[in-house]
């Protein structure tokens, strides 16, 4: 039973309503479309995170002061987390009725698993880390790298060619030290079946508590177990950390140093280690290194909204242009299908099903791989060296195997 | 033209702003949240033994997300002022009943406000810890929309203890 306080609350808001007249900006009919990034600002990835989210932020600014497309230009919303999925629900929860909110970018798959249940029930699109289990489960989850087991697979394929180039016999020994969570297990998923079909004895992995500030005795085992090749993973300083022990133990001299996309960064661990990393390899699915402090676009958003040097940019900054540039192909293709009006997460998924083999880039990543059957940024990596203080590239984009499909996931 | 157009935008905005609150008042169902311990200092003790939440009368198997209203003046790491913080989640279970503990990440992040290193560790040298005081929290069923309330109260850190 309504309270007679209770109509009159109403009622107040109504006189209120019509005395107010229209909002602000509703004869104009604003059109915007929205895109959530669950990032972490301030929280433990925050380091990559961050260059992360100012790509896409900067991207989207750029698209909107080239006035958009078809009068429609691009809400960029980036909350910080934490890294913290109870914050991410509570975001999501905040905005998850947004009009022309059509995709949500969750900076851990951890983030995406929690509010998925919510994705599908919004019908929006999310993009998440380089989990496979995406790509074998496909899903309104979108993958924003190339998978992390299809990227060691392509490294496993360097390493081959490496062995053969240095006129070695038999088969090479390759190891993985990464952080003791899902992330640092995912290699192997799929990556380990993939060594067992080319021919490379993998050992077991030697996973350490992220956090961890000497790795002396997973690095020594590794050595022990002869290993040729040591894959790292982690966030940089995180690899460069590693190798750096790696240096100090003797290590460096007998085997090669080889990380996965966030490994050590010309704005961080090369910066401080240049001389323990010397010669480490590094695979990639986007522009780092001297690349990326040469890329016309990217150099010229960096300067003008970030208002810095190009020698303080951080190759995330690019996997965040990815995501916009991706984010706006997509757009561009909902709203000439079915223009603003039915301009929403529906629409968008189906739009993402058409990216594939587009260059959307300007060459920061390989072709696009998106479609109803890939659920794959793209297939494609890039190998860069760690050569003189500089990351610079050592191979064109080449593709990286499915490695994903050798896998049985449950 | 101009005045139809103001007039009927305006007659919309009004029926909107009726059906949503006759709705919301309607709809609104009463949930039940308690909190244990509901009196806390922010000491390491709460990584060992999070705050537990506990609620009833959601519609089962739907998303609970439970939020600290943070008060005005009250300054959280990430978070900007008017939003609530995420503190957990959890499930409803058929009886629309849930009960969920607070995480290390939520706990440190929010009641600690600890910064982190590079290397992924808490740096409690940059920890500005949540102020004593009593906060409002809410557990939220995301497909109803019921809330259950309940207050936590924050205690001043306990004395050091004597060497």
């Amino acid at each position: 039973m309504m309270t007679k306080k209770g109509l009159a609350l109403i009622l107040g808001v109504l006189m209120l309503a019509l005395v107010a007249g229209p909002l602000p900006g509703y004869a104009e009919e604003a059109k915007e479309a929205y895109y959530l990034s669950l990032s972490d600002f301030t929280g433990p990835i925050a380091g990559l995170a961050l260059a992360g989210s100012q790509g896409e932020e900067d991207y989207f600014k750029y698209f909107n002061d080239q006035g958009g497309y078809k009068g429609v230009t691009v809400k960029y919303i980036g909350v910080d987390t934490r890294y913290d999925v109870a914050r991410a629900l509570s975001a999501y929860k905040r905005y998850r009725k947004t009009p022309h909110l059509l995709l949500v970018n969750t900076i851990s798959t951890g983030l995406g698993k929690a509010i998925y249940p919510l994705i599908v029930r919004d019908k929006l699109i999310n993009l998440t880390p380089g989990d496979g289990e995406f790509q074998a489960k496909l899903s309104r989850t979108f993958i924003y790298s190339t998978p992390y087991q299809d990227g060691f697979a392509a490294t496993l394929d360097w390493v081959l060619e490496d062995w053969k180039k240095k006129g070695k016999s038999g088969a090479p020994v390759v190891g993985l030290i990464s952080w003791d969570n899902p992330y640092g297990r995912e290699p192997y998923r799929g990556g380990k079946e993939y060594a067992e079909k080319i021919g490379i004895k993998l050992l077991d992995p030697e996973l350490f508590p992220p956090g961890s500030l000497k790795h002396d005795v997973w690095l020594n085992r590794l050595a022990k177990n002869g290993a040729n090749y040591v894959y790292v993973g982690g966030v940089d300083p995180t690899q460069t950390n590693v190798i750096r022990d790696a240096y100090a133990l003797g290590l460096t001299k007998d085997i090669q140093f080889m990380t996965d996309y966030w490994g050590p960064d010309m704005g961080v661990g090369v910066k401080d280690h240049p001389k323990e990393l010397e010669g480490s390899i590094i695979v990639n699915c986007f522009i780092r290194g001297t690349d990326a402090r040469s890329h016309p676009l990217g150099t010229k958003l960096w300067q003008q909204y970030r208002k810095k040097s190009v020698d303080e940019m951080v190759s995330a900054y690019y996997i965040g242009l990815s995501h916009a540039m991706h984010y706006v192909a997509g757009m561009k293709i909902a709203l000439d299908a079915g223009g603003f009006e039915k301009l929403d997460g529906d629409a968008m998924y189906q739009a993402y099903q058409q990216l594939h083999g587009k260059e959307l880039t300007q060459g920061i990543t390989g072709k696009t791989d998106y479609s109803p059957t890939s659920r794959r940024m793209s297939r494609y990596v890039k190998f860069y060296q760690v050569t003189g203080g500089k990351v610079v590239p050592v191979t064109d984009w080449r593709m990286a195997p499915d490695a994903v499909s050798l896998h049985k996931f449950e | 033209m101009n005045t139809y157009r103001k007039t009927s935008g305006s007659i919309f905005l009004a029926m909107a702003v009726l059906a949503l609150a006759l709705g919301g008042y309607v709809n609104a169902q009463a949930a039940d949240l308690q909190i244990a311990p509901d009196q806390a200092a922010i000491t390491p003790a709460l990584l060992k033994a999070p705050i537990v939440f506990k609620g009833s009368g959601f519609t089962p198997k739907e998303i609970i997300v439970v939020e600290m209203v943070i008060p005005k003046g009250v300054q959280v790491k990430g978070v900007q002022e008017g939003e609530n913080v995420g503190l957990a989640n959890g499930n409803a279970d058929e009886a629309g009943k849930f009960e969920t503990k607070m995480g290390a990440m939520a706990t440190l992040n929010t009641l600690f406000q600890v910064g982190w290193t590079p290397l992924i560790k808490p740096d409690f040298s940059k920890a500005s810890p949540l102020p004593p005081g009593q906060y409002e929290i809410l557990a939220t069923g995301v497909e109803s929309d019921s809330v259950g309330k309940a207050m936590l109260t924050i205690l001043p850190p306990p004395p050091p203890e004597k060497k």
